[in-house]
């Protein structure tokens, strides 16, 4: 059986979620702090780590990209929805909100058209690699599922 | 309510035999629990009292607190309760997939995975039937994926 979900597991998620987008960027900031750090306010403090207002702006990424988890990838509100279209609609979300976020933190100079590039081509591999991936899985799981009950069926002496 | 066991080797056959003064809502539902030991269950339909085989029914459903039993060609209703259904008929290969239904999985033609670990049954008939999440793990160590 399984429990429902509390405000302290949303709220953990989130910190789950935040831990782990602190730790790319300072993992960024040790790589590629000192070089970029005049162009995204981002990386205001170079290679020396991330500024408050920083940590502050990527809880509020991860408080985002949680509610879109729990809107898009669970059945509490949407009910009959594709695996693949929820997916796309998640990574928009996160796409159109993290474009709101860029625009309104100054995280790269939104007259930058390269920049934006980027940001589209590399949001747009991940959404490819997770559909493609999540595809994957659902196919593995459908055919480990149906195998089962076919064995079931065969025990059992059923003939469907 | 007196109960009185007779063992003897005399009888050639076990029979269950109530004496009562007028047949209650309890009685008949003891009488039910009995058939579905006999592999059968009391459906009414239109008014009338059926004696149903087990292997017959597809799935059932509770809808506005009614049970409802389906098979292939018929809805039958049923005095009993869900829980008292599924505590007899888990052992013959029903399952319960949600709050609300058990299904035969002897008239399961294909499984899908759906979102969120839920699963889809696809039945004999065509029919379609959502297992959720909470019930879909029992499922998987029924058919020994787990």
């Amino acid at each position: 059986m399984e429990s429902k979900k509390t405000i302290f597991n949303y709220i953990s998620d989130v910190f789950t979620m935040y831990g782990v987008i602190v730790f790319v960027y300072i993992l960024l900031s040790l790589i590629v702090g000192d070089y970029v750090g005049d162009f995204s306010s981002l990386f205001r403090l170079g290679s020396a780590g991330l500024s408050t207002a920083t940590l502050l702006q990527l809880l509020l990424l991860a408080s985002i990209i949680v509610i879109a988890q729990n809107i898009y990838l669970a059945d509490r509100w949407i009910k009959n929805m594709t695996v693949v279209l929820r997916n796309v609609l998640f990574f928009l979300t996160i796409m159109v909100a993290t474009a709101v976020l860029i625009v309104l933190f100054d995280w790269f100079p939104v007259n930058n058209l390269k920049a934006w590039g980027g940001f589209i081509l590399s949001f747009t591999i991940s959404t490819l690699i997770s559909g493609l991936l999540s595809r994957l899985k659902e196919r593995a799981e459908n055919a480990s599922l149906q195998a089962a009950l076919d064995k079931y069926n065969r025990e059992k002496g059923i003939n469907p | 309510m007196r109960i009185e066991i007779d063992v003897d080797d005399k009888y050639a056959n076990t029979e269950v035999i109530i004496r009562t003064r007028k047949i209650t809502q309890e009685i008949e539902k003891m009488i039910a629990l009995m058939r579905m030991i006999n592999m059968q269950i009391g459906v009414r339909h239109n008014d009338e009292t059926y004696l149903l085989d087990i292997e017959k029914i597809l799935y059932i459903d509770t809808v506005d607190r009614k049970i409802l039993v389906y098979t292939e060609d018929e809805i039958y209703e049923s005095d009993l309760k869900l829980y008292e259904i599924e505590m007899e008929l888990v052992e013959r290969d029903f399952l319960r997939v949600s709050k609300q239904t058990i299904v035969n999985l002897r008239k399961v033609k294909s499984l899908r995975a759906e979102f969120d670990r839920k699963i889809r049954l696809t039945l004999q008939n065509g029919e379609q039937i959502i297992v959720s999440r909470m019930y879909s793990d029992e499922l998987r160590r029924k058919l020994g994926l787990k």
